[in-house]
């Protein structure tokens, strides 16, 4: 059976570029990843872009700066789970035989602030004011302490975590650590969830190269990564909050043939703090309701047994939306080959998972193997 | 102070913050308005035109009990450009005492007083005032 393997990975740093297109990002990051993958354009037989807000065919646009080639191109929108998805799409046209050669590419520019413009704009909802991207995370963090004692400080961990992590990135939009005094003390944006540890907007753009195992060798001798599973899936009617992202992250489990207990190293939607906690324990790195502790031994640490978010993550890599899914695999490629520098996690991880998660009830997982 | 909302959304004074959200009640008591299907039981709020449980079509509409409890609940102080209405304020998930989840504002009390647990009742409030100055009235609950 056909495997799908990474063979190049490349990006734009993420942060402010009032002074630079989408167009002038997504194409820095695309020469990148062919660069790394030791392709030229022509070798690309089809194109996946990914964002939200970049308008009609910014995809095409993008590709026509590279050249009239004729062939596929997608524009794929699924809200912040936009670039798993164009990588899921990206693997089931080479497992199905279409493609042997594909590049992915997730980009996007932002506006400051707190989101808007999402739902229908008539809906009760919208109109209610409950569309409140903080908000939606905020009533889970306040179930999350009632039912299973999650404190605020172990929330503010995840951030600290991951600014230290992104402190060692030269992509990262923040490149500074921070105490966790300094999260506990910053202004409250949706009770109990903090200024300090919401994912920031930003510009930003991320790309890969997929290859089948067939045609693999022939462009590129680093160490091959392999799409071993992955799963796009929604939320379904009476269920826990936890559900949709357990039953997508078992999905892609099965497709790979492995189990959570294999996974070694992870990068997860950490939007908001709470998100990366209950991620810790719908991946099944820790049983429902453990994930405030999951963070406070130490565990997601890059020197942990399961480090989580070693780019910094959505709260200090970035979170262009549609980027964010693509990054996530390119930090992926780049630790799995020990590529990662001062970065590099310590553990040689023979597995790793990928999860994004969006508005309207939206999850997508990747899982890889070596 | 119910009765007054009525008379102004009769007389066009007063605007519904969505269609079929809300109605009064014979003794002028509001209450939230759900789909509730007419096959498995199953009721939604906000209406929905599908059972979203056994996916028949046949959807009545229904007003739902008047209590409930409060099951999470966050206070906004930075909300999204679209919202109109003052901040801060307070999006709670409430179960109604028929068992139907209900996501919406929390009025009548401070953000300190909100909790898990305590004890909810239906009313109807002005949001907001829209472009022709009309009150745009939602409906929301008050502490019980
Ligand atoms: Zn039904």
């Amino acid at each position: 059976m056909t495997q799908v393997a990474i063979i190049g990975a490349g990006m734009h740093p993420c942060g402010r570029h009032p002074d630079k297109t989408f167009t002038d990002i997504a194409f820095t990051a695309a020469q990148n990843a062919l660069d790394d993958a030791g392709t030229n354009w022509t070798d690309i037989q089809a194109f996946f872009a990914s964002h939200t807000r970049q308008g009609i065919s910014a995809g095409e646009i993008i590709g026509q700066e590279f050249g009239l080639t004729g062939i596929p191109m997608f524009n794929v929108e699924n809200a912040c789970a936009s670039g798993t998805t164009a990588i899921h799409m990206a693997t089931q046209a080479i497992l199905s035989g279409a493609h042997d050669v594909v590049l992915v590419a997730g980009f996007e520019k932002m506006q400051r602030g707190v989101i808007g413009g999402i739902g229908e704009p008539s809906s009760f909802g919208a109109r209610m004011g409950l569309n409140v991207m903080p908000s939606l995370y905020a009533l889970k963090a306040k179930k999350h302490m009632h039912e299973f004692g999650t404190t605020e400080e172990q929330m503010a961990m995840v951030a600290v975590k991951n600014h230290k992590n992104g402190a060692l990135n030269p992509i990262a939009q923040y490149r500074n650590e921070v105490t966790l005094e300094e999260v506990m003390n910053s202004r409250l944006v949706c009770d109990p969830i903090k200024l300090l540890e919401c994912c920031p907007t930003s510009d930003g753009a991320a790309a890969i190269v997929l290859a089948s195992d067939k045609v693999a060798r022939r462009f590129t001798q680093k160490p091959l990564i392999y799409v071993a599973g992955s799963s796009v899936e929604t939320s379904r009617y009476g269920v826990d909050d936890w559900e949709a992202s357990r039953r997508t992250a078992e999905t892609a489990y099965e497709m790979a043939g492995i189990g959570a207990e294999d996974i070694q190293l992870a990068e997860c939607h950490d939007a908001f703090t709470i998100g990366e906690i209950m991620h810790y324990e719908e991946l099944g790195f820790c049983p429902i309701g453990e994930g405030g502790w999951f963070i406070e031994e130490g565990h997601a640490d890059i020197t942990g047994k399961l480090p989580v978010n070693p780019s910094g993550g959505l709260k200090a890599r970035g979170h262009p939306l549609g980027m964010t899914g693509v990054a996530q695999v390119c930090e992926i490629t780049w630790q799995m080959r020990g590529e990662a520098g001062t970065r590099q996690v310590q553990n040689d991880p023979k597995a790793a998972i990928t999860h994004t998660q969006g508005y309207g009830g939206v999850c997508a997982v990747a899982v890889f193997k070596k | 102070m119910a009765t007054n909302y009525q008379e102004a959304l009769e007389k066009g004074w007063a605007t519904p913050v969505a269609k079929d959200t809300f109605t009064f009640s014979e003794d002028g008591k509001p209450h939230f308005v759900a789909a509730k299907c007419t096959h498995c039981g199953t009721a939604v709020f906000p209406a929905v035109l599908r059972c979203p449980n056994c996916f028949k079509a046949d959807m009545t509409h229904t007003p739902l009990a008047a209590g409930g409890e409060l099951k999470s609940f966050t206070v906004v102080r930075q909300g999204s450009p679209d919202w109109k209405g003052d901040v801060p304020y307070i999006i709670v998930q409430v179960t109604t005492d028929d068992g139907v989840k209900v996501s919406t504002q929390l009025l009548g009390c401070t953000p300190e007083q909100a909790e898990i647990g305590m004890r909810v009742t239906t009313d109807i409030r002005p949001l907001f005032n829209d472009a022709e100055d009309r009150q745009v009235l939602g409906p929301v609950f008050i502490p019980a």
